[in-house]
């Protein structure tokens, strides 16, 4: 397992930079003549094995079925607690929205006003822009605050992504175990790549507004997984990016890794409903 | 009547498999009519019967319809992928970006319709057609890498209009879709179909993949039907495989039949009363 991470060190005199440009680029794309591979026959055996373990989990009882996303998977808890309206979730979804209509276009010189322009296009986020308006001025203008710090951090450091790159963003995955008894879903926030080909091609990007910890790297792993057993096929390499503090977690996605994955959903299968798994 | 499940990377050889095709005579089309006619039409008002409202309900239908970027990437996605599909486009994001400029064009030399896709693009916003462009290059790279093109002899059919059944005495507007219709030899006019679908595989695929193979027969001059409907789920990384004979299109006629009855047969009840 290859673990790169991109923070201060002691090791170095100079003061830490974040990475930015072609340099984050590179860390993105990682060592051309180190990238290992998963072997192919155990990438297809990902879905069935997980199913099957599932099912010897699950057993005969009869239970309503599980949704597992990957903040559940990664705190160890059985159901998700996102999805409630929160300033840090309006943070999140303004500044993943900024990168979205960066990568598709560009920075642009006013993100948060072209953000809330999508948002309001999009009936689904409805809830999310009447509660952003019950916020108090002072809290909305911190929000504003830490939202445009997020995309200036992003049109300053985030490089360009070649077209023929096929760069998507907001790509949704699930898939169903165990006869649908559980489903493992998730949304990954940039992929980079040819998807659905026989070998790893592609690199998955999930984007934070918070600085990086070890649940962070739990949530792309997961994400590896589930993009292995939706395609059969991995990604050659999973990374989170921190638009808070210029951090990068990138890490070439190997057998331990995923089998580490997937002894960590697997917790969560059985982890009791909010409660952490042991 | 079965369904199988394959994984993306066996979509074209799925399509491209060898099967007989069905054709309707006069009393197979007279028998799947009548089974249709069982609900009975209601009133001159036309019940529209598709895969949305087949999932939704029909009460779905009667929402004012308008457009947003979610909603743009199908139709916008499908022009993206028919451009790389044909060389025209080398990536799906360039052509999406000149399917949406050629949009905006025809809107603004009028050529578009009030409360067309068009017209819509030519009003929003930009960071609202960018987003379009986001979704739809997203649409139409998963499609266009799933199936391996340059294995395909003919061009496909890809975005082609929607089948259209009007069915009076059932009072019901059938309509069919398909994102690809795949031709291949002597099997032309059995060509089979892929239809995207959301989330993952469902056992109400098979009324989905029945019904657009029902509406597709009813709609063919001739009586043909798609040899086979593949519905894929690119979300699941898997598709529902449907083979086409009469059973499915008796079973499909039915099931359709079964929905509008108890829809309509709930219009007449009124509320249900909410036991203490």
């Amino acid at each position: 397992m290859v673990l790169l991470h991109e923070t201060p060190t002691p090791k170095t005199c100079a003061p830490w930079q974040p990475l930015a440009g072609a340099a984050l680029l590179d860390a993105l794309r990682g060592g051309r003549s180190s990238r290992p591979s998963v072997e192919g026959a155990f990438a297809l055996r990902v879905r069935g094995e997980l199913s099957d373990r599932c099912g010897e989990l699950l057993g005969t009882s009869d239970v309503a079925p599980l949704t597992l996303d990957r903040g559940t998977v990664a705190r160890g808890y059985r159901l998700s607690e996102r999805g409630d309206l929160s300033v840090e979730l309006l943070r999140h979804i303004f500044t993943s929205t900024i990168f979205q209509l960066q990568v598709h276009a560009g920075p642009s010189a006013d993100a948060i006003e072209d953000a809330k322009a999508v948002l309001e296009a999009d009936p689904s986020r409805r809830p999310l822009l009447e509660y952003l308006a019950t916020l108090a001025p002072a809290v909305r203008r911190e929000l504003r605050d830490a939202i445009s710090s997020d995309a200036r951090h992003l049109a300053e450091r985030w490089p360009s992504l070649n077209p023929m790159w096929l760069p998507r963003t907001g790509v949704s995955m699930a898939v169903d175990l165990d006869g649908g008894r559980v489903r493992l879903r998730g949304t990954c926030d940039l992929m980079v790549g040819i998807p659905n080909r026989s070998s790893a091609s592609v690199c998955m990007v999930s984007l934070k507004t918070t600085p990086l910890t070890s649940f962070h790297r739990d949530e792309a792993r997961y994400l590896a997984l589930v993009e292995t057993a939706r395609c059969g096929v991995p990604p050659f390499r999973i990374a989170t990016y921190s638009t808070a503090t210029g951090e990068l977690h990138a890490e070439y996605v190997t057998e331990a890794l995923l089998k580490d994955a997937m002894e960590h959903t697997l917790a969560a299968v059985t982890a009791p409903a909010g409660v952490p798994a042991p | 009547m079965t369904t199988t499940r394959v994984a993306t990377a066996q979509l074209t050889q799925t399509l491209h498999a060898e099967r007989a095709g069905i054709t309707l005579s006069a009393p197979d089309r007279q028998g799947l009519l009548g089974i249709l006619a069982q609900t009975g039409a209601t009133g001159p008002d036309l019940l529209r019967v598709d895969g949305f409202t087949l999932r939704s309900g029909f009460d779905a239908a009667a929402t004012p319809f308008s457009w947003n970027p979610r909603l743009a990437k199908r139709t916008l996605g499908l022009a993206a992928l028919r451009a790389c599909v044909h060389g025209e486009a080398k990536n799906p994001l360039e052509a999406c970006e000149a399917v949406v400029d050629h949009a905006i064009a025809r809107a603004s030399s009028g050529a578009e319709r009030s409360g067309s896709l068009g017209s819509w693009l030519a009003s929003a916003q930009t960071p609202v057609r960018t987003m379009a462009i986001a979704y739809a290059s997203a649409y139409a790279t998963e499609l266009w890498s799933a199936l391996e093109w340059s294995a395909m002899a003919e061009l496909p059919t890809i975005g082609a209009r929607d089948d259209t059944v009007v069915h009076r005495p059932a009072g019901l507007l059938l309509k069919g879709r398909a994102e690809v219709m795949i031709h291949h030899g002597n099997q032309r006019a059995f060509s089979p179909r892929l239809l995207v679908l959301g989330g993952t595989p469902q056992p109400e695929d098979l009324l989905t993949l029945g019904a657009a193979a029902l509406t597709a027969a009813l709609a063919d001059r001739d009586g043909h039907a798609p040899s086979v409907m593949v519905g894929w789920h690119p979300a699941a990384g898997q598709a529902v495989v449907l083979p086409v004979d009469h059973i499915v299109l008796r079973r499909a006629a039915a099931g359709i039949a079964r929905r509008v009855a108890t829809w309509r047969s709930s219009l007449s009840e009124g509320p249900v009363p909410v036991a203490a």
